[in-house]
């Protein structure tokens, strides 16, 4: 699926890059132990998929589920206090 | 009241049928932006008309009338009216029609059963509209807050709908009008890079429910009018409106609030990447250069009363020594590399998770965008853009939007609500990306219900609070009790330094008199309330002279009403 040996564009290479300085600057920031939750590493990591990806069908699965994790990371957050504005705990 | 429905609704339809005899005049020969034009005249007019009012003394219901009364007969004799005509049927999906009336409805709602609740509103945006309302003309007297003399661009809209009743009850309506023009400018900007109707009509609606936007549209704050106008920028950039056209939004922007113009450049670098694209040009240029000079004197014209009044046109910002006071409120001036930095690093890496408290009105430590923008949005535009160069063009111009303002504005807990226009890029590429792939509609099906859920209240308050506000009788409505300002039926004098909710103080109907010491010491208070025959006083000030105050109290001079109210014995 993924074609190693494909020569990639400049465009591509700088997107590469662009991914790889964001994943270091929230390695920079951020414990090593929090990475998985943080938004702008889980966004670069897709980010580099979207460059060596390109199957429509892998990317659609690939995208919805992200989404789908990104959903529960914010609403993780978020939930509880939506709920207290309908009587749960404050 | 029922006079005042008469004069409001003669004079309303005056307006609104000039707004469309102007609007013949200027609309371009592409119709898409013409929706959007017609909601800038309108705005334009209508703060046009209580700016003249208020400079001249008549912001009364019967002179507004009368004057609403004789336009709208010297435009039925010219048959204005003939040249109506109704919007066509916009193509929109059955879903996304019903999410959008089912806003809209909620909206409607939220206007009749909300009074004034945010803190910032009823301190310093409004004692200025019910001075104006209780004199029938613009005051020098806006109230105690040391942001009062802001640019009140929002509040001459907010006017509009309380000067003929007398009454605050339709006050949120002005927002409303705001939201409106959000939707559309965020459906043209759709259409502009390449989106059909239907996915466009999708991104204007998820745009609308974006919390903190949706909340302030209710809420008398003016940071959704500022991203309304400055998406209304992007917009016509990107659909390439003629320059003069853009003087519109330019001259109500700075009129409502300075932060609207930090997002500019970003709209600059896209009209220069765009410069060889022809100008869609409007019927009349002559016309629409100057509505566009009109609009500028509107939103200019506070630059020059701060000026001939403080002596500087951007009072209360100032650089240089500040009194303690001022460092309470201060206000950056210029850019601050400090600031992006902190800023952006708050936003994306705690802001953005809106973790921290429930959506409220000012995004108090949530940056206010969603559940949408944050998830399946932030993917989308990665998605989307890669393989759109007009898309990437204008994620650029956000991008450099995003950052110049946080580039001018300081970090606090409520910086994110001067970014209110940047989840509209997600809400875009998220309506693309569900054409293209079918189950992505589930996810924005159940990111718009959760959004739509989370805002039925603004969070800020104990809902207990709300709805006991929202139960009491429409005459009466006011947030003045769980905002701890319950005022008596008695005129009350105001002596704070600390910011005050003192429009509560008004009621709803305007009919309480208020007045502010400035410039008197704690000594000379008795003297000054009995020298203005008052007896009761508010107070909210600092510690340090508390205690000085608080001597009077066991004097007997004044005795304690309740928390923050004294009365002269």
């Amino acid at each position: 699926m993924i074609d190693w040996k494909r020569s990639i564009s400049r465009r591509q290479a700088a997107e590469v890059l662009t991914a790889i300085a964001l994943i270091l600057w929230r390695v920079w920031e951020i414990p090593l132990v929090n990475l998985w939750r943080d938004w702008i590493t889980v966004l670069a990591v897709y980010w580099g998929f979207l460059i060596f990806v390109e199957n429509p069908r892998l990317r659609g699965r690939v995208t919805l589920v992200s989404a789908a994790g990104l959903m529960l990371l914010y609403g993780w957050g978020q939930f509880p206090h939506l709920l207290s504005q309908f009587g749960g705990p404050r | 009241m029922i006079e005042g429905l008469l004069w409001m609704a003669l004079a309303h339809g005056a307006v609104l049928l000039a707004s469309h005899a102007v609007l013949r005049r200027i609309r371009t020969e592409n119709p898409l932006p013409n929706g959007v034009l017609f909601v800038l005249i309108h705005l334009l007019l209508v703060s046009g008309v209580v700016l003249v009012a208020g400079l001249t003394g008549f912001l009364r219901p019967r002179p507004l009338g009368l004057f609403g009364a004789v336009l709208l007969a010297a435009l039925l004799l010219l048959r204005e009216h003939r040249e109506l005509r109704l919007p066509a049927r916009p193509d929109v999906g059955r879903a996304t029609a019903a999410l959008a009336a089912l806003i809209g409805l909620r909206l409607l709602l939220q206007v009749w059963f909300f009074a004034p609740f945010d803190g910032d509103a009823v301190s310093y945006h409004l004692p200025k509209i019910a001075e104006w309302v209780q004199r029938g003309a613009f005051t020098r007297e806006m109230g105690s807050d040391y942001c009062a003399p802001f640019p009140a661009g929002f509040e001459l809209v907010e006017t509009w709908w309380v000067v003929f009743l007398h009454h605050d009850v339709l006050i949120e309506m002005a927002g409303v009008e705001f939201a409106l023009l959000g939707f559309l400018a965020v459906r043209l900007l759709a259409e502009g890079v390449g989106l059909s109707p239907r996915p466009a009509f999708l991104a204007a609606t998820l745009y609308v429910l974006t919390p903190t936007f949706t909340l302030q549209n209710v809420a008398c704050l003016n940071d959704a009018p500022v991203a309304a106008l400055v998406l209304t920028i992007a917009a016509f950039v990107v659909t390439r409106a003629h320059p003069v056209l853009l003087l519109l939004p330019l001259g109500l922007v700075a009129g409502i609030k300075g932060t609207g113009l930090y997002a500019l450049p970003g709209w600059v670098v896209l009209a220069l990447l765009l410069r060889k694209e022809p100008f869609a040009r409007p019927a009349s240029v002559r016309w629409a250069t100057a509505l566009g000079v009109a609009a500028l004197a509107v939103g200019g014209y506070w630059y020059v009363r701060n000026f001939v009044w403080y002596g500087s046109p951007v009072y209360p910002v100032k650089s240089g020594e500040l009194s303690f006071h001022q460092q309470v409120y201060y206000i950056q001036v210029g850019p601050s590399l400090a600031s992006l930095r902190y800023s952006l690093d708050s936003l994306v890496s705690d802001l953005i998770y809106d973790r921290q408290k429930g959506f409220s009105t000012l995004g108090t430590g949530v940056s206010g965008w969603g559940i949408l923008p944050f998830s399946l949005g932030a993917l989308a535009v990665l998605h989307e853009i890669r393989g759109d160069r007009k898309l990437r063009q204008v994620a650029l111009a956000f991008l450099i939007s995003t950052l110049t303002v946080l580039l001018m504005v300081k970090t606090d807990a409520w910086f994110a609500r001067f970014l209110l226009s940047t989840p509209a890029l997600a809400c875009i590429a998220v309506a693309r990306l569900a054409g293209t792939l079918r189950p992505v509609a589930v996810i924005v099906a159940l990111g718009a219900a959760l959004q739509f859920v989370g805002t039925m209240l603004p969070q800020q308050w104990p809902p207990g609070d709300m709805v006991a506000m929202m139960r009491k009788p429409w005459r009466t409505r006011s947030a003045a009790a769980f905002v701890d300002v319950e005022p008596t039926n008695e005129p009350v004098a105001v002596y704070a330094v600390r910011r005050s909710p003192t429009y509560l103080m008004y009621g709803p109907d305007y009919s309480r008199r208020v007045e502010y010491l400035r410039d008197v010491k704690i000594a000379d208070l008795a003297d000054e309330l009995d020298r203005r025959g008052l007896r009761l006083l508010y107070l909210n000030i600092y510690q340090r002279p508390k205690y000085d105050f608080e001597a009077l109290v066991r004097r007997g001079t004044f005795g304690q009403v309740q928390r923050n109210y004294y009365r002269r014995l």
